[in-house]
């Protein structure tokens, strides 16, 4: 306790320092260096933390803008559907379903055809499963709702019931 | 280095979080953000061919493997059970060890670096057997778990409750399928759990089934069909009540439009109806009721009255719900605590924990941030912010400002902050001229005006002509140390006057444009000379004396038609000065000398900047 009283009154008279004996001198230096070397590492950190980010935001802003239509498509998906529904009754519904669809196509739209295909979690999401005798155990036996593709990456799965023998 | 990550480990969704630059961020799912956010499903799947599947993949092909799919596998730590599946047994460490792995796999996606230790959370009830199955599971995903902390204690730390004293809090976690509530002591950094309370059947799925029961009922009181019937219609249906029920949160009704649901012997149908979130309320109302029982319980085993309580932190997807807040709020007769996502902050809450035991939390990180705009005083009192509030310290930013009006040798820096627009709002932490910039026209001196806070929240600004180099600079130190509650009433304060702040900022732009204007016209006629007719001049001089007997009378609808009514009589001249221009270019073509059009065309375009308010000093002192 004596010794810390001893070494903050001196330190704070600053060029006091030479009083101080070889050993104190050697302590604070040892505490000196563990500091440098606290706050060295600290730094470091910071530093790869800083790098990291802005190579990630990088490959963010990549997928951004890849992706930018994305969210936008997504929810006009709703609408196609309706449309798509529509069509079955209507003349004039079927021509602006294939137009719309057309358009976003142009974006990279590219609707999912999966009857018959073997399921797969990756593209599928199953609904239930139905009973048949002609397709084969674990593949797309109905589509509930269609899967869409927004430039090969799935944006909506494709709602199934998958067949079971 | 590589990093600690903090893991959610939950029994329906499950989260990860780590420390990037001292704050704490989700590590997104390798198959993307669903609906609810960054979280994925509990799930695994164990499939015929041998296959693993975690989170949604596995969710995804529950109905066809049913016997293969494991979900809330975390009620069966700590037991004996096995899962059989296809043959094989698995643990549940083993099981739960699956998503473990999985979450590994995308930190080290996410950090591009290797992730070998964590901390996991789980729920405050847990026994040493339970703890020490997560513990092992962690092991078996290859990830050393360096501590495991109870989930209220995660969504503490999230809140930062750690830092505010003694006090006991609540934590309300309304998850998919089950509440928890737990009442703990907070001090000297030290969690206590006094009471643990809660129910495991309850929870958003069975709000999301009283929606779903509404509209199928409506719709079959209006058509007299059954949706439930037609998977098509019960899929399309699904998917717009969840989007409703979100909407619902932000919004007080929402429509939810679905035509061509289904068709019968008379045509199609369409479903078209409002809801409101009153309904909501009211079709959850007994949910919600369910839920008072774990928190009268939970009260009464910590021996504690609802004042005693000091702060409630809300956790779960279905706590968003503004009705479920309101619930806790009214019940416990207390503000809830907020910011900081309810899905997210378990996970967050476990990263800070990280981060403190790799010795990445410490005093020297924690960055400040100034609490409000810094910024200066430009014509007409305006106040041009430099650094926005809640920007990370150190920073430094410039900006370069003009004068105001023509030979002015001097410029006053008037140093503020605030968040109003006006200067007189706001206080003036110091203030400084610079002298001896040259005489020039007004808008063309340069003087570059920089702030610059220090990682102690000293402020230095300065100020700097371009042209000859002469500086001047102020320090604020600590300029006044503004306690939470007046940054608060401060922010607020911007917000209230927000309206009236804008009108009165749109009438100094006004004015600031129309005094550019003036000025611009009168320089344009001076140097017009014979290029405009007399009609032209007489016509501009006519409308300048207008604009400034409006700048007398002060109606700034007025000054803002008279400034119009200006501008249009400038083009006229300026489009005939330009076509002259180019005539005379023409015509001079072979000789080697350069009309004087373009030099008056720039004479007119230069003007261009001095409109914007925001270039210019103010200066009061010449």
């Amino acid at each position: 306790m004596a010794e810390d009283a001893d070494v903050i009154s001196e330190g704070g008279q600053g060029p006091d320092g030479a009083k101080l004996g070889p050993d104190e001198l050697k302590v604070r230096l040892l505490e000196a260096q563990s500091l440098a070397e606290e706050r060295l590492d600290l730094l470091k950190r910071c530093r790869a933390d800083l790098d990291n980010v802005i190579k990630r935001s990088a490959r963010e802003k990549e997928e951004n803008v890849k992706y930018a239509s994305e969210k936008l498509i997504g929810k006009l998906l709703p609408a196609l559907d309706s449309l798509e529904q529509a069509a079955k009754h209507d003349e004039g519904a079927k021509v602006l379903y294939m137009q719309l669809l057309d358009i976003l196509k142009t974006e990279g739209l590219v609707p999912m055809d999966e009857v018959g295909k073997k399921f797969d979690p990756y593209r599928h999401e199953a609904l239930f499963q139905v009973k048949s005798k002609e397709l084969d155990e674990d593949t797309v036996a109905e589509v509930i709702q269609k899967g869409y593709l927004l430039n090969s990456h799935v944006i909506r799965f494709c709602k199934v019931a998958v067949a079971k023998r | 280095m590589s990093k600690i990550i903090g893991i959610d480990l939950g029994t329906s969704n499950s989260a990860a979080a780590v420390l990037v630059g001292g704050r704490p961020t989700i590590i997104p799912s390798a198959e993307g953000t669903s609906i609810g956010g960054k979280a994925f499903p509990s799930y695994v799947a164990y499939t015929k061919e041998g296959q693993v599947l975690v989170g949604e993949p596995a969710k995804r092909q529950s109905v066809t493997n049913p016997e293969g799919t494991i979900t809330g596998i975390k009620r069966k730590m700590g037991t004996d059970y096995k899962v059989r599946v296809h043959g094989k047994e698995y643990t549940p460490e083993e099981v739960s060890a699956q998503i473990l792995r999985k979450i590994k796999t995308d930190a080290e996606t996410y950090l591009a670096d290797t992730v070998d230790k964590a901390v996991i959370t789980v729920p405050a009830y847990f026994n040493d057997n339970q703890r020490q199955a997560t513990k092992d599971a962690g092991t078996i995903a290859g990830l050393e778990v360096v501590r495991i902390i109870n989930e209220p204690t995660a969504a503490a730390l999230a809140f930062g409750l750690d830092k505010v004293g003694e006090h006991k809090i609540m934590v309300f976690d309304l998850g998919g399928g089950t509440l928890d509530v737990t009442i703990m002591e907070i001090g000297e950094g030290v969690f206590e759990v006094q009471s643990t309370s809660g129910d495991t059947q309850l929870g958003g799925r069975d709000m999301d089934e009283r929606l779903m029961e509404f509209v199928l009922e409506k719709f079959k009181q209006e058509s007299g069909i059954d949706l439930r019937r037609d998977s098509m219609a019960m899929q399309r249906l699904r998917e717009a009540v969840e989007v409703a029920k979100i909407e619902l949160s932000s919004v007080l009704q929402t429509n939810l439009n679905l035509p061509y649901i289904t068709a019968d012997a008379s045509g199609p149908k369409h479903l078209s109806m409002t809801l409101t979130r009153a309904k909501l309320e009211e079709l959850i109302h007994d949910v919600l009721q369910r839920c008072h029982g774990p928190m009268i319980q939970a009260l009464k085993d910590s021996k504690l009255e609802k004042a005693e309580v000091g702060k409630i932190i809300l956790v779960g997807g279905p706590t968003r719900m503004p009705v479920v807040q309101e619930f806790v709020k009214s019940f416990m007769g207390k503000e809830i605590e907020r910011g900081v996502d309810p899905m997210e902050c378990v996970a967050m809450g476990a990263a800070i924990q990280a981060g403190v035991l790799g010795g990445e939390v410490k005093d020297l990180l924690l960055l400040d941030v100034t609490p409000l705009s810094l910024g200066i005083e430009t014509l007409g009192g305006v106040t041009t912010r430099l650094i926005e509030r809640n920007t990370t310290i150190p920073t430094r930013k410039s900006q370069v400002f003009t004068t105001a009006a023509d030979n002015q040798t001097s410029v006053e820096v008037n140093v503020l902050q605030g968040e109003r627009p006006m200067s007189k709002d706001n206080v003036t932490l110091g203030r400084f001229t610079l002298v001896g910039i040259p005489p020039a026209p007004r808008g063309i001196p340069q003087v570059e005006v920089t702030f610059d806070i220090d990682a102690n929240g000293i402020i230095h600004v300065s100020a700097k002509d371009l042209a000859t180099k002469k500086e001047q600079r102020i320090t604020i130190t600590a300029p006044h140390k503004l306690s939470q509650d007046e940054i608060n009433s401060k922010v607020k304060d911007a917000e209230r006057f927000a309206a009236d702040d804008l009108k009165r900022k749109e009438e100094i732009e006004v004015r600031n444009a129309a005094d550019s204007l003036l000025y611009a016209s009168e320089k344009m006629l001076k140097e017009a000379g014979d290029v405009a007719t007399k009609e032209q001049k007489e016509k501009i001089e006519k409308a300048i004396a207008d604009l400034k007997n409006a700048q007398t009378g002060g109606e700034i609808s007025e000054i803002k038609a008279k400034t119009e009514a200006l501008q249009n009589s400038i083009y006229e001249l300026s489009s005939a000065m330009y076509q002259k221009a180019a005539q005379e270019q023409q015509a001079q073509q072979q000789s080697s000398q350069q009309s004087s059009g373009p030099q008056q065309d720039q004479s007119a375009g230069q003007s261009g900047p001095t409109v914007d308010a925001d270039y210019e000093v103010v200066n009061d002192k010449k």
